[in-house]
């Protein structure tokens, strides 16, 4: 999945999240945006999401504008999106698999492919002898398993990953980084991860963009992303 | 079972307690709503049943003639407004009595044939005409013994019907307000605490109206089973106690028997309570869930 920022800024008021930014990530990319703690790497995350709509610009996911999008195209738009986060955001009252079964109810797959699809997300994120526990009794890291299950369940076209690395210890970290890598170079998957994380982005010589308050320092297809 | 129902379940099973604080203040408002309802078909049965007997009773002095009483019907019968007029003689005055009385011995041992007086009996085609008949029977104060108006009753009742519907209609207007304004809160509350994971579902690509659905079926489940415990509450105290009330009011039967009335009143009471409740989830979650 194709995205195009196009001179976008962000503001609040007086205060700019994101100043002008241009750049294009092309289908099936694995892409980092790093930078300190409110330099708007999250903010940019949020804006392909349709969270925020952009103060100035444009952006295009796909094959669509998001400027101008209605609530309807942006739902549909979200279908298509698999989201990870650095709080894993799983649903804390039901198991993995029921949280696995609403993604997949809310992007319509047939009842009757559930099974079928979480086994197999399930096994690629090495989660499945975990599939009946609520998320109080997961690690960390099999958290985040679970919350990437949840999205490669739906089969997504782009993987938005929010500091997903933020809260496990380094050999999980490792070990979701590797899933991600093999996500990407096997099903095409356009993916873009917001770290701070520098030891992730120097091993895995990938495209990085640099932030710094709101503007792009650099862009570099593989880059190398200094210690904080 | 579907994930609606299963989501439904979830946020019943989480909160247990508001979730029957709610069903509990529902329950009262349609034990409330089905007991005015009982009440107010009992009395329009009443009504119906008084005006449906012969409003106006005259009853013949000793010695009357059968001339002098079918002079008087004659005049009676050009008169606009009746229906119909029949004359009792004393002896069915008598079986009446009896058949009236058969549980009484010690009633019918002190009443005879001859104690009991002529009469007629004088329906009108509507209340309204029964004080015109009455004037002029009342003119003919030498073959009159006494006169059996039953204007005052209807007019009592009458009023006692508007009162018990307009204060039904009050009652059950301040009690449906409070259920809404208390599934209102319930469910606001419940969306605030699962904000963050509505926020997720909304991330994930739920539509607004997925994500309310649950709430929706939440107040209509809500409604069902406070309406539900209502109705079956005042039934069973009705059908427990229908015989007593019928038996009290003798040939009068206000309640009925059959089934099908009860199930209308059913009908009527799970209706309102799931709109009711659907209703008050539906404003809650468009207030939480702007989007």
């Amino acid at each position: 999945m194709k995205i195009v920022f196009d001179k976008v800024t962000k503001s609040w008021g007086e205060i700019a999240a994101l100043k002008d930014l241009s750049f294009k990530i092309k289908p099936g990319e694995f892409l980092f945006i790093v930078g300190p703690s409110g330099s708007g790497k999250t903010t940019i995350l949020r804006l392909i999401l349709s969270e925020l709509k952009p103060s100035e610009g444009e952006i295009e996911v796909g094959d669509h504008s998001l400027t101008k999008a209605k609530k309807k195209q942006i739902d549909l738009n979200r279908r298509q999106i698999g989201v990870i986060f650095q709080d894993y955001r799983l649903i804390k009252d039901k198991t993995v698999r029921e949280n696995i079964e609403i993604a997949l109810d809310i992007t319509g797959h047939p009842k009757k492919s559930w099974p079928e699809l979480i086994e197999k997300a399930a096994t690629r994120t090495e989660i499945s002898n975990r599939l009946n526990f609520f998320p109080s009794q997961l690690s960390g890291g099999e958290k985040q398993r679970a919350s990437l299950a949840r999205s490669l369940a739906i089969a997504p076209r782009l993987i938005l990953a929010d500091e997903p690395t933020g809260n496990l210890d380094p050999k999980s970290a490792w070990q979701l980084m590797a899933l991600l890598r093999k996500i990407n170079t096997q099903d095409k998957t356009t993916i873009i991860m917001t770290t701070h994380n520098s030891d992730i982005v120097n091993n895995m010589h990938l495209r990085v963009i640099r932030l710094s308050e709101g503007k792009i320092l650099s862009d570099k297809g593989r880059g190398s992303y200094p210690k904080e | 079972m579907s994930t609606l129902w299963r989501n439904t379940w979830h946020h019943l099973r989480r909160s247990p307690f508001q979730s029957l604080a709610v069903i509990i203040i529902l329950f009262v408002n349609f034990l409330a709503a089905s007991a005015f309802a009982y009440l107010s078909f009992s009395f329009s049965s009443l009504l119906k049943y008084i005006e449906s007997v012969p409003e106006i009773t005259v009853f013949f002095k000793e010695g009357i003639t059968a001339q002098t009483v079918q002079s008087l019907r004659a005049n009676l019968e050009t008169l606009p407004g009746v229906r119909e007029i029949r004359y009792i003689s004393p002896e069915e005055a008598f079986q009446r009595y009896q058949e009236e009385n058969k549980d009484n011995p010690l009633l019918l041992e002190l009443v005879t044939a001859e104690s009991l007086p002529a009469s007629l009996e004088i329906a009108a085609i509507n209340p309204q005409e029964l004080e015109k008949i009455a004037q002029t029977i009342s003119s003919q104060k030498e073959e009159i013994d006494q006169l059996i108006y039953q204007k005052d009753a209807i007019d009592a009742l009458t009023r006692w019907t508007k009162i018990i519907r307009l204060g039904g209609i009050a009652t059950l207007s301040i009690l449906s307000f409070i259920s809404f304004i208390a599934v209102f809160i319930i469910i606001g509350l419940k969306i605030v605490n699962r904000k963050e994971e509505i926020g997720t579902l909304r991330l994930l690509g739920a539509s607004s109206w997925y994500v309310k659905q649950p709430y929706l079926l939440e107040g209509a489940f809500y409604g069902f089973f406070g309406s539900l415990g209502g109705w079956a509450t005042t039934s069973a105290l009705l059908i427990h106690y229908r015989d007593f009330i019928n038996k009290q009011l003798s040939s009068i039967s206000p309640l009925p028997p059959n089934p099908s009335f009860y199930l209308e009143i059913l009908a009527g009471c799970l209706l309102a309570g799931v709109f009711l409740g659907v209703l008050a989830s539906f404003v809650s979650a468009r207030r939480q869930l702007k989007y």
